[in-house]
């Protein structure tokens, strides 16, 4: 795939309106672009294919461009709130055993 | 450079203390001030937004100091009115702190026994923890707010992993109209149990101290 340097080739698309009421189509294509349950964000690169599915359910998607996918994982990891501590020391009994 | 384009912006904007009219009597000496943003790497300057009263207007008369300031009898920390401040909290005798545990909110003190509401699986029993994101520290006359946390080195908060508990049994019964049959749902939730062991308040760090100092 021909990449120039600085452009955005791949869309964000979140899911902010459930598909529960929809039509058949319009839940076929929220499956077929991965989009399980409300505020799911997937990556797919920009494409007329994309762009054509993102159009027929544009009324429960909020898009953007971004230049780089997050997978799951990322993505899981940034809606996460700080743990907001760390071990500064480890007490002596590590593990108490039948519990 | 970064701070006087903050004082600028905050002159240009007047902020209203809406809750210092409470403390009536010192009420002239209690502007509620922000701290740096608490960022991962400590060698990025910080910005410190003044939310309240506008700062002195006269430039400090020293110059910035090269080594580690001594609070609070350094002249560039006199003239920066939230670091002086700071210290004023430090001797206070008794303060709080709101930590966010895992996006909770606490409000605690030194001695409290605080019972989290949830497992804190990588912990064990006796370790020691270090809290790190607190949105406030404050108290009986100051109170620092952080934007939106309050920087990791001007604090210590240490706390004592005492337990992990759960609370009693408790079954919840399901039927529906005109069936017999009944379902029942357990329910029994662990508990972490920490001890809040201290809470220090640091001098001001001379990166900080310097930032600040050297803006001016």
């Amino acid at each position: 795939m021909a990449s120039v340097a600085p452009k955005m080739s791949w869309f964000k698309i979140t899911l902010i309106r459930s598909g529960i009421g929809m039509t058949e189509r319009q839940n076929g294509v929220l499956k077929a672009l991965g989009l399980r349950h409300r505020m799911k964000t997937v990556y797919h690169p920009v494409s007329p294919d994309t762009a054509g599915m993102i159009m027929k359910v544009k009324e429960l998607l909020a898009v953007s461009e971004v230049d780089k996918p997050l997978t799951q994982a990322e993505t899981h990891a940034k809606r996460q709130p700080p743990k907001g501590y760390y071990i500064e020391k480890q007490g002596v009994v590590r593990d108490i055993g039948g519990l | 450079m970064l701070l006087v384009r903050a004082i600028q912006r905050s002159l240009l904007r007047p902020q209203v203390i809406e809750t210092c009219s409470s403390f009536k009597t010192v009420s002239s000496i209690t502007p509620r001030f922000s701290l740096p943003i608490r960022s991962r790497t400590i060698a990025t300057t910080p910005h410190l937004r003044i939310s309240s009263a506008p700062p002195k207007t006269s430039a400090p008369t020293s110059p910035p100091p090269k080594t580690p300031p001594t609070v609070p009898s350094d002249p560039a920390l006199a003239a920066h009115e939230p670091l002086a401040l700071l210290t004023a909290l430090k001797v206070q005798p008794s303060k709080y702190i709101i930590v966010k545990i895992q996006g909770f909110s606490f409000l605690i003190t030194p001695g409290d026994k605080v019972v989290l509401p949830f497992l804190l699986k990588d912990v064990r029993v006796g370790d020691t923890l270090r809290l790190t994101h607190a949105t406030t520290i404050g108290s009986r006359d100051y109170t620092m707010n952080g934007n939106p946390y309050i920087d990791e080195r001007l604090f210590e908060c240490r706390a004592t992993f005492l337990e992990e508990t759960a609370e009693p049994l408790r079954k919840k019964e399901k039927k529906k109209r005109r069936t017999r049959r009944i379902k029942t749902v357990k329910s029994k939730h662990r508990y972490s149990v920490l001890r809040i062991k201290e809470l220090i308040i640091n001098d001001v760090p001379p990166a900080v101290a310097a930032a600040a100092g050297g803006s001016t």
